[in-house]
């Protein structure tokens, strides 16, 4: 585990132990505080704590509901809670006191238990602390009457000392008297306790002195002392209780009894083992009410152990609080008859009281989860809500299995969860035993299921010959169901059957043994027989569906379903047979009965299906569209793109796509798509009723199902089937941006190549694509089947167009030849042949030269006519010729438009050179002119002789050979203007 | 023309598995002769035999063969009964121990120890026992 720095502080609950956010500070669950565990310093590293165990987040009690029903309860003294309520003791050394002798001393230590004695002139009292104000010089200062005997006062002065003054003397009290928060004192050095503890610095003298004088002042009238020290433990100073001069175990006790109503369990511990051990009875009611705070204590009951065992023996708290401390074995049953004990004595809300009988079952909304199961397991009518609020997560197998003998818990996924893969096996046999898998069954052994399911699955034999179980009762119903469709009704035995089938299986043996007798099975047909619903297809199997028509009206009315049931089974037994007919009578006698959807929808299906293969598809449809009104199934709607073929191709078309918008699975919608496709193609009135195109758009009952099925996760086989239909019948949205943007298949060569379809420039888009096949070997069949058409289709179209002027065909047989590789020998030469004479016939047709690329590629082809075999050499002889032929014309034709140029200024030239004198720039230029016209003349001549040599067609030649005489005419006459 | 539908002609319902076909090839053939009829021949379920066991394909996504029954559940009535009976739990393998109870009763005992501790400090006066001279005890 790798450690982790946290800047969080863990928290835990108090009570409970439950983990809490570092942001709670009282817990959820119980409401408890939280208090941080050992928590993580921000600067070291720690390893992150394991998960909690299940047992540490099960909820715990509601103690905030508990809170809450305290309030009607009215406090009682805690020493009510002892074995003699009315008991008293002195205080003073805990001796027990008789009650008839409580205001008389302690017969053991003289003490009267008193707070004041009788006979204390309380009314003559004086009060002692009061302040006033004394002239000391120029100014008034503070003053406090500490003292006052009968002739005088002893005041405190600001300084310290103390003047004795008469009473008359006084200055004016000053003293504004304790606020309001302050609490009533009742002794005559109250006020100086008051200010000596709560001073506020505003007067002159320090605690210790004021102590001091209230104890001087106290030691003056012993039956104030008890009184004084109320007044200190209301002050909440108990450390000051041995100023008072009472007994120490005197002073011990009120710092216990204060340590208790301040529930400072550390100081009831302390001072209740500081007292002697077999005195202060009361000490035992206050620790049993405390108990569970003081376990909390450190050694608390090792403290507490010599109290506890001196009153064992006659206070039975201090027994329950020696087990409950430990001091004492306590098992769980003497811990609740301790909680009995407990909430006998002391007053707790009744609500509480009930939770200690598990099996009244009584508020468990109190307990925690724990709690909540002990009732669910005792209770004899637990709350029915309790089942689902219990956590059976840890609670022991055997437990579990007595909830469920006791029918307390029904659901499985509650008794399961968490539980250990065998236990949840057993735990589904124990509760569903049809929820059980085959392994799990297997594992957990339930011979009876295991027969069951067989007998379901309609096994011959559902018993197993090697099962020792044959015996047991499910077994022997088996074997009683095997009989009875084995037609063998005499061995079937009544005690065999399972108790609830037995009527069932008397009727049933009845109706066979009368039927063998020749009674007719339908008049033999009774109510209580249909009523179980699992002797319906028996009935059929052994009987036959038409045996069983013709019940009485009766028993039809009252069992309509059944034979309702009955028509529909006998009509699908009927198309088993190919009777269509007779199908469509049972299927039509079925919806005369059938209300229910379900039904309903299965017969028309049925009628239409008999109509489909009796030739009525009309009839059929009507069928299949009422029952698909409604809800209706998948099956219905592949069935009406079945009938819809027969109608009409665009209408199947239409129910296809329907299919394909809302089949179940991505491949049915594909499978209709492309169905759908081959129907709509399959629409051949419709095909040149259009445009007359290939390319007619697809109807929007298709077309929107196509565009969405292409981009979803499908086969590549299926994407191209669909992409080529989009392609040439939905073009224009395919090569929008982004329309394949989603499809798995956007970058594959299929995509690419039908987008090139798709493109306006298809032919040259598709060579591009064509073109980027390196080894066509590794290339798919369907792109060696696209480019071999591509070829062939092109040829095809050059044949039979080489004379049109259009240069397309040409242009895309010459990216053909030059761009995609791998191409047969014989279809590159007659490609490149039939480029060069399309697209040489086009440029002569617009008076243009021919580009020296087209030559160059006649050229390179050329020469491989003589590598094809003879009978390729024949095909092609013609297109060589006509490639020269084209050739040379062009050429000719093109050094004809030159050569005509040039003759004009040759003429002109020839003037100049007559008329201006030699060596003159202009006689120099028009030399120059004359000069070029003898260059045209000598490379026309060398352009074109190659091209003679191979001309076959003799007036090509003639008129060819006529330009160059004239050519070499007009060479002879500019030479020899040169050489003048 | 209608196409052939091999299921219909085996009498299985649309889809069933190759197996099944099989198995129903005997029960088709008694069903048939049986009924006497000549519309279906033996060669015809040869035929549909093949079809099933040699198409490949899921038939759950096929469109192109009537499908019969649309919807297989109405032919099997539902309901337990003498040929269908309902499920038995398993016997009990577990026997209670007097631990199993105590682990129960231990629990109950630690929610009420919980909520005394809460309750007790507040029904309960820790007096001081002292005897006022009005007879009341501070």
């Amino acid at each position: 585990m790798s450690p982790v720095r946290s800047v969080l502080v863990a928290k835990l609950c108090s009570s409970c132990g439950r983990e809490l956010a570092p942001v709670d500070n009282f817990c959820d669950q119980c409401g408890a505080p939280a208090h941080q565990r050992d928590e993580p310093r921000h600067d070291r590293p720690v390893t992150r704590r394991a998960a909690p165990t299940p047992a540490a987040v099960l909820p715990g009690p509601d103690r905030a509901l508990a809170r809450s029903l305290v309030r009607q309860v009215r406090p009682v003294p805690v020493g009510r809670a002892l074995r003699d309520p009315d008991g008293a003791m002195c205080l003073a050394c805990g001796a027990d006191l008789p009650g008839d002798v409580l205001a008389s001393p302690c017969a053991s230590c003289g003490t009267p238990t008193t707070l004041v004695s009788d006979g204390v002139p309380l009314a003559t009292v004086t009060v002692l602390g009061g302040l006033h104000r004394r002239r000391a010089g120029l100014r008034k200062r503070p003053a406090m009457l500490v003292a006052r005997g009968a002739d005088d006062c002893t005041l405190l002065l600001h300084n310290g000392r103390t003047l004795t003054v008469a009473p008359g003397d006084l200055p004016a009290t000053t003293d504004p008297g304790p606020g309001p928060d302050t609490p009533v004192l009742r002794s005559p050095v109250g006020p100086i306790l008051r200010h000596a503890v709560t001073g506020d610095g505003s007067l002159p003298w320090p605690a210790d002195l004021l102590l001091r004088h209230a104890f001087d002042a106290l030691a003056t009238v012993p039956w104030a002392r008890r009184v004084a020290a109320l007044d200190l433990l209301a002050l909440g100073r108990p450390d000051l209780l041995g100023g008072c001069g009472l007994s120490r175990t005197e002073t011990t006790w009120l710092t216990l009894v204060h340590g208790a109503r301040r529930g400072d369990a550390a100081e009831v511990v302390a001072a209740a083992a500081a007292l002697p051990p077999d005195r202060y009875r009361r000490k035992i009611a206050i620790v049993a009410a405390l108990l569970a705070q003081l376990r909390q204590v450190p050694g608390a009951a090792e403290r507490l152990a010599p109290a506890l065992r001196a009153f064992a023996g006659t206070e039975p708290l201090a027994a329950l609080a020696q087990r409950a401390l430990g001091l004492a074995g306590h098992p769980p049953r003497q811990r609740i008859d301790d909680h009995v004990t407990r909430a006998g004595t002391f007053p707790v809300p009744v609500e509480l009281v009930h939770l200690l009988d598990a099996r009244a079952a009584g508020s468990s909304a109190l307990l925690g989860a724990r709690g909540r199961l002990a009732v669910l397991h005792a209770a004899a009518d637990p709350d029915p809500g309790l089942a689902v609020a219990v956590s059976l997560d840890d609670a022991p197998l055997a437990v579990v299995d007595d909830l469920i003998d006791a029918g307390k818990v029904t659901d499985l996924a509650t008794v399961s969860a968490g539980r250990p893969d065998d236990q949840q096996a057993y735990l589904t046999a124990r509760i569903a035993p049809d929820r059980l898998s085959d392994a799990q069954l297997e594992r957990v052994g339930h011979r009876d299921e295991a027969i069951r399911r067989r007998l379901l699955a309609g096994g011959t034999d559902p018993t197993d010959p090697t099962d020792p179980d044959r015996t047991s009762p499910m077994a022997r119903h088996a074997a009683s169901v095997d009989h009875v469709l084995r037609r063998r009704p005499q061995d079937v035995v009544a005690g065999h059957v399972l108790p609830a089938h037995r009527e069932v299986a008397r009727l049933l043996t009845d109706v066979i043994t009368r039927a063998d007798a020749g009674e007719e099975p339908a008049a033999l047909l009774t109510g209580p027989l249909l009523a179980d619903r699992s002797t319906w297809l028996p009935l059929v199997r052994l009987f036959g569906a038409e045996r069983l028509r013709g019940a009485g009206g009766e028993l039809v009315r009252g069992f309509s379903d059944f034979f309702e049931w009955l028509d529909l089974t006998a009509a699908r037994e009927h198309l088993f047979l190919a009777d269509w007919q007779r199908a469509t009578d049972a299927a039509r006698r079925c919806l005369e009965l059938a209300t229910g959807e379900a039904v309903r929808d299965e017969a028309q299906n049925l009628l239409a299906c008999g109509l489909h293969n009796l030739g009525d598809h009309h009839g059929a449809m009507r069928e299949l569209e009422q029952a698909i009104e409604g809800s209706y199934s998948v099956a219905l709607l592949a069935n009406i793109g079945v009938v819809a073929a027969h109608l009409d191709p665009e209408l199947a078309a239409g129910h296809l796509g329907r299919i394909v918008r809302e089949g179940p699975t991505t491949a049915m919608r594909v499978n209709a798509a492309r169905q759908a496709l081959a129907a709509w193609r399959s629409d051949d009135g419709k095909l040149w009723a259009g445009d007359g195109s290939d390319r007619r758009a697809l109807p929007t009952v298709l077309r929107e199902p196509l565009r969405s099925i292409v981009v979803e996760r499908i086969d590549l086989d299926d994407f191209r089937a669909v992409v080529a239909a989009l392609a040439t019948h939905d073009a224009a949205w395919l090569t929008a941006p982004n329309s394949l943007r989603a499809s798995p298949h956007r970058d594959t060569l299929d995509a690419r190549y039908h987008l090139a379809v798709a493109a306006e420039d298809m032919f040259l888009s598709v060579v591009d694509v064509l073109a980027t096949i390196q080894d066509w070997a590794a290339a798919p069949e369907w792109l060696c089947t696209a480019r071999d058409e591509l070829v062939h289709q092109t040829i095809d179209f050059l044949l039979g167009h080489i004379d049109d002027p259009d240069n397309m065909a040409g242009i895309v047989a010459r990216a053909l030849v030059t761009k995609v590789r791998g191409l047969p020998e014989r279809d590159q030469v007659v490609l490149a042949l039939l480029a060069v004479a399309t697209l040489a016939h086009h440029v002569t047709e617009q008076d243009e030269e021919l580009a020296d690329g087209v030559v160059d590629l006649f050229g390179a082809y050329e020469g491989r006519v003589a590598a094809l075999d003879a009978e390729q050499r024949e095909a092609v002889a013609g297109l060589r010729e006509l490639c020269v032929r084209r050739i040379t014309l062009n050429l000719a034709f093109s050094r004809k438009r030159e050569i005509g140029t040039l003759v004009d200024l040759y003429n002109a030239a020839l003037d100049v050179l007559d008329r201006v004198q030699r060596g003159s720039p202009l006689w120099f230029r028009a030399r120059g002119q004359v000069a070029e016209t003898v260059d045209a003349c000598q490379r026309t001549k060398a352009q074109l002789r190659p091209w003679v040599r191979k001309l076959e067609d003799a007036d090509v030649r003639d008129m060819v050979l006529g330009f160059l005489d004239h050519c070499a005419d007009l060479e002879l006459k500019a030479q020899r203007v040169l050489g003048s | 023309m209608v196409t052939r539908n091999p299921y219909l002609l085996l009498g299985v319902d649309y889809g069933c598995e190759p197996d099944a076909a099989r198995r129903s090839f005997a029960r088709a053939a008694r069903r048939i002769r049986r009924a006497g009829t000549d519309r279906i021949s033996t060669e015809d379920l040869t035929w549909a035999l093949h079809e099933i066991q040699n198409n490949h394909a899921d038939p759950s996504n096929e469109v192109d063969t009537y499908r019969v029954p649309a919807d297989p559940r109405v032919f099997a009535p539902a309901g337990e009964g003498f040929f269908a009976p309902a499920p038995t739990p398993l016997t009990r393998r577990t026997e209670t121990t007097p631990s199993d109870v105590d682990t129960l009763t231990a629990g109950l005992a630690d929610d009420v120890d919980l909520l005394l501790a809460e309750v007790l400090p507040h029904v309960v006066r820790f007096d001081y026992g002292y005897q006022t001279p009005e007879g009341t005890e501070l």
